[in-house]
């Protein structure tokens, strides 16, 4: 593990203390803990990156229903295994 | 802060992509949207993508690059999940009980047993009242 120096403004440090006070752990721990929420929450800028590139790869494709098609492939999935 | 968890099903999901003749557009892509701004918790079961690159393939004739293209793009949106034994009991009560497919009943599984709501346009699911609307999910 390695240490870092990092600059924190000094009322986001009161109120990081604060916490790591109350639920009895160290600055440490907190602010990795907090790192690695960050890191697994969505990013909104990757997330309508990749919309767009959805979007752009079935342009092509003409009109249809998802909820109805959806529906189409269960009961046909279900019709075979009832014949099964 | 905990926030509610919304799970989508393939029919749902598809609309994020495709909007040519589809219903609830609008509110389908609230959805994903509400999940970017951190309003929401979003669940993806991973039998999505085999629901969406059969639909995909067999009903629309979309191309291989397409399909791939899509699935990339919704693993990258939030990575699916697979169901946990729980979710698979469940399930499997509610396909039995409701007359539901196992994948149906699934999506019902995961929203029940974690608490959210199922954003689903299926009419079986509707009419079995284990799922709500796109436009309801985020009321």
């Amino acid at each position: 593990m390695v240490k870092v120096l990092v600059s924190i403004p000094d009322e986001l440090l009161e109120a990081i203390d604060a916490a790591v006070g109350r639920r009895g752990t160290t600055r440490s721990a907190f602010l990795r803990t907090a790192a690695r929420d960050a890191l697994a929450a969505p990013d909104p800028v990757a997330i309508r990156a990749a919309v767009g590139r959805g979007r752009a790869a079935i342009a092509g494709l003409g009109a249809f229903e998802s909820g109805k098609l959806i529906r189409a492939s269960r009961d046909a999935r279900d019709a075979a295994a009832r014949r099964r | 802060m905990t926030r509610p968890l919304v799970v989508v099903d393939a029919s749902v999901v598809l609309k994020w992509f495709h909007a040519a003749g589809e219903g609830a557009v609008a509110p389908a892509r609230a959805i994903v949207e509400a999940f970017a701004r951190r309003q929401i918790d979003l669940v993806v079961l991973d039998l999505t993508i085999y629901e969406i690159g059969d639909v995909l393939v067999r009903s629309v004739g979309a191309g291989p690059k397409a399909i791939a293209a899509v699935l990339d793009a919704l693993t990258e949106i939030c990575q699916p999940v697979t169901l946990s034994g729980p979710e698979r009991t469940t399930a499997a009560r509610l396909a039995s009980e409701r007359g539901l497919t196992f994948h149906a009943a699934a999506y019902a599984a995961v929203a029940q047993e974690r608490g959210g709501r199922l954003a689903t346009v299926d009419r079986a699911l509707l009419a079995a009242g284990l799922g709500v609307r796109p436009e309801d999910a985020l009321a």
